[in-house]
C-alpha cells in the first residue's frame, strides 16, 4: 500500500473528500465498524511499520492527531 | 536416539452448519459477499445443544483409530486441551478415557489453553515421550466456543467454529528433532480481550451477569458470553507472532526459505494475509483452512495439518512451521517434520 492510497482509507473513514483531507479534518474512530478498524491498523502496520494503541486512536478527535499517534509508535 | 513425531491426525467438525447467509439474515447491514470477504469463512459448524467437547475429542479420536494409526488399548497417556469442558470437574480426559476404552493404566489430563493450545499439546507429549514416560501420546483438542457466544454478537459469532482433532504423537528413532524446536510467548496483560468473564469461581453466574448489554459497534453480549477485543488482538499479534517466527528461525537454525510449509493459527483471513506479506511467507507455502470452519480455536492448526497431509501440500520428510496465538495472551511456535508413515485419515 502507498501513503496515497493510505490517505484515501483515511479519507473515506472520516467521510471526507481526499482533496479536502487536512489536519483538522475530524474523526470519530470510536464509531467505526470494527472491520475498518481493523483495515487502518494493517494499513498502518503496512505503510508505517508500527501498530497504534487501539484507546488512543478512540481518543483522537481529527487526522491531526490519528497522524501524531502514528509518529509517536514511529519514535525509537 | 528416542524421538517423538506426529504419526497422525484426524479431525472431527460438528453436524450443524452456520452459514454467511444464515447470518446476513440476522444481520441485514453484513451481506454474506462482505463476511466472507473479511473473514475469510463461508461457513462453520456448531456443535448440538446435547453435544460437548468431550463427544467432539471423542469422535475425532475414533475417527483417528479407525484409520488404523493405533489400537485404543495402545495409548500410554491423554492429553485434552479445552476452554470449554463438559463439566468444572471430573477432567474431560477421564470421561474421554472411558468412551474411547483407553486402558486404566493410561494417564489423562486436561490442559486448559486456547489458540496456542495445539503447540502447547506438542510440547508436552514430545516431553512424556522422550523423557521415556509414555510411547504413544494422543493429544485432542476440542472446543464448543459456541455455547459461550451471544447470537446477537456478530464480531465473534461470523469467526468461531466448534470442531475437535485428534493427534497421535509416538516414537522414531533419528537423529534430529521431529518436533521442535520450540518458542513459547505469554502476556497476561491481553486478559480482558478475549474473555468470558462470568461463570468460573471470581464471577459466579447470577441474574447480573445473565444481563445483555449492548455496545458501540450494536452487539449485545452478557458477561456470560464471549468478549472479544478485535483490534486489541490484532495488534498483539502483528507485534508478537513476527518475532517469534523469526525466534524459532534463529532456535533452529533456519532460514525462511528453508521451511518447507507455514501452519498459523486460523484467526481469520485477513489477519493472517497481513502476518504473511510481513513475513514475506510465499503463498504457496501458507495454509488458508479456514472457509468452512471458521476459527476452531485450538484445532485449527491440527485440521490444517490433517488436510495439507491429504492434500499432498505437505509429503514425508517436509518440514512445517506452526504457530498458535490468541486468548490469554498466549503464544507459541514450533517445528516438525512430517514422518515417513503420517498416516492420512
Amino acid at each position: 500500500m502507498t501513503v496515497d492510497a493510505f490517505r484515501s482509507k483515511v479519507a473515506s473513514l472520516a467521510k471526507s473528500d481526499l482533496d479536502a483531507l487536512s489536519d483538522a479534518t475530524p474523526i470519530v474512530p470510536d464509531e467505526w465498524d470494527s472491520v475498518d478498524v481493523l483495515d487502518l491498523i494493517a494499513a498502518i502496520d503496512e505503510v508505517f511499520g508500527v501498530t497504534i494503541n487501539i484507546t488512543e486512536l478512540n481518543r483522537c478527535q481529527n487526522v491531526g492527531e490519528l497522524q501524531a499517534l502514528i509518529g509517536k509508535a514511529s519514535a525509537p | 536416539m528416542r524421538k517423538a513425531q506426529i504419526r497422525a491426525v484426524a479431525s472431527y467438525l460438528p453436524a450443524e452448519i452456520l452459514s454467511n447467509e444464515q447470518l446476513a439474515a440476522e444481520y441485514p447491514d453484513w451481506p454474506a459477499e462482505k463476511i466472507l470477504e473479511k473473514t475469510g469463512i463461508a461457513s462453520r459448524r456448531i456443535a448440538g445443544a446435547e453435544e460437548c467437547a468431550s463427544d467432539l475429542g471423542v469422535f475425532a479420536a475414533q475417527k483417528l483409530f479407525a484409520s488404523g494409526a493405533c489400537r485404543p488399548d495402545q495409548i500410554d497417556y491423554l492429553l485434552f486441551c479445552t476452554q470449554s469442558p463438559d463439566y468444572f470437574l471430573p477432567t474431560t480426559a477421564c470421561l474421554v478415557q472411558d468412551r474411547l476404552g483407553l486402558r486404566t493404566s493410561c494417564g489423562a489430563i486436561d490442559f486448559n489453553q486456547g489458540c496456542s493450545g495445539f503447540v502447547y499439546g506438542l510440547s508436552l507429549g514430545k516431553s512424556l515421550i522422550e523423557s521415556g514416560v509414555a510411547d504413544r501420546v494422543l493429544l485432542v483438542t476440542s472446543e464448543t466456543y459456541s455455547k459461550f457466544i451471544n447470537p446477537r454478537d456478530r464480531s465473534v459469532r461470523t469467526i468461531f467454529g466448534d470442531a475437535a482433532a485428534a493427534t497421535l504423537l509416538d516414537t522414531s528413532e533419528s537423529q534430529q528433532d521431529l518436533i521442535g524446536p520450540f518458542v513459547f510467548g505469554t502476556d497476561g496483560r491481553g486478559a480482558e480481550n478475549l474473555i468470558v468473564r462470568a461463570g468460573g469461581m471470581r464471577r459466579p453466574l447470577t441474574a447480573a451477569t445473565a444481563a445483555e448489554v449492548e455496545d458501540k459497534g450494536g452487539n449485545w453480549r452478557s458477561e456470560q458470553n464471549l468478549y472479544m477485543n478485535g483490534p486489541e488482538i490484532f495488534n498483539f499479534t502483528l507485534k508478537v507472532v513476527p518475532a517469534a517466527v523469526n525466534e524459532l528461525l534463529t532456535r533452529g537454525g533456519l532460514k525462511l526459505g528453508d521451511v518447507d510449509y507455514f501452519i498459523f493459527h486460523q484467526a481469520n483471513q485477513f489477519m493472517l494475509e497481513r502476518l504473511r506479506a510481513k513475513l514475506g511467507i510465499p503463498e504457496d507455502k501458507f495454509s488458508i483452512e479456514m472457509e468452512d470452519c471458521g476459527n476452531t480455536v485450538s484445532s485449527t492448526i491440527p485440521i490444517a495439518l490433517e488436510r495439507s497431509l491429504a492434500n499432498g501440500q505437505l509429503r514425508s520428510g517436509a518440514s512445517a512451521m506452526l504457530v498458535g496465538f490468541g486468548v490469554g495472551y498466549s503464544w507459541a511456535a514450533a517445528m516438525m517434520r512430517v514422518p515417513q508413515a503420517a498416516a492420512r485419515t
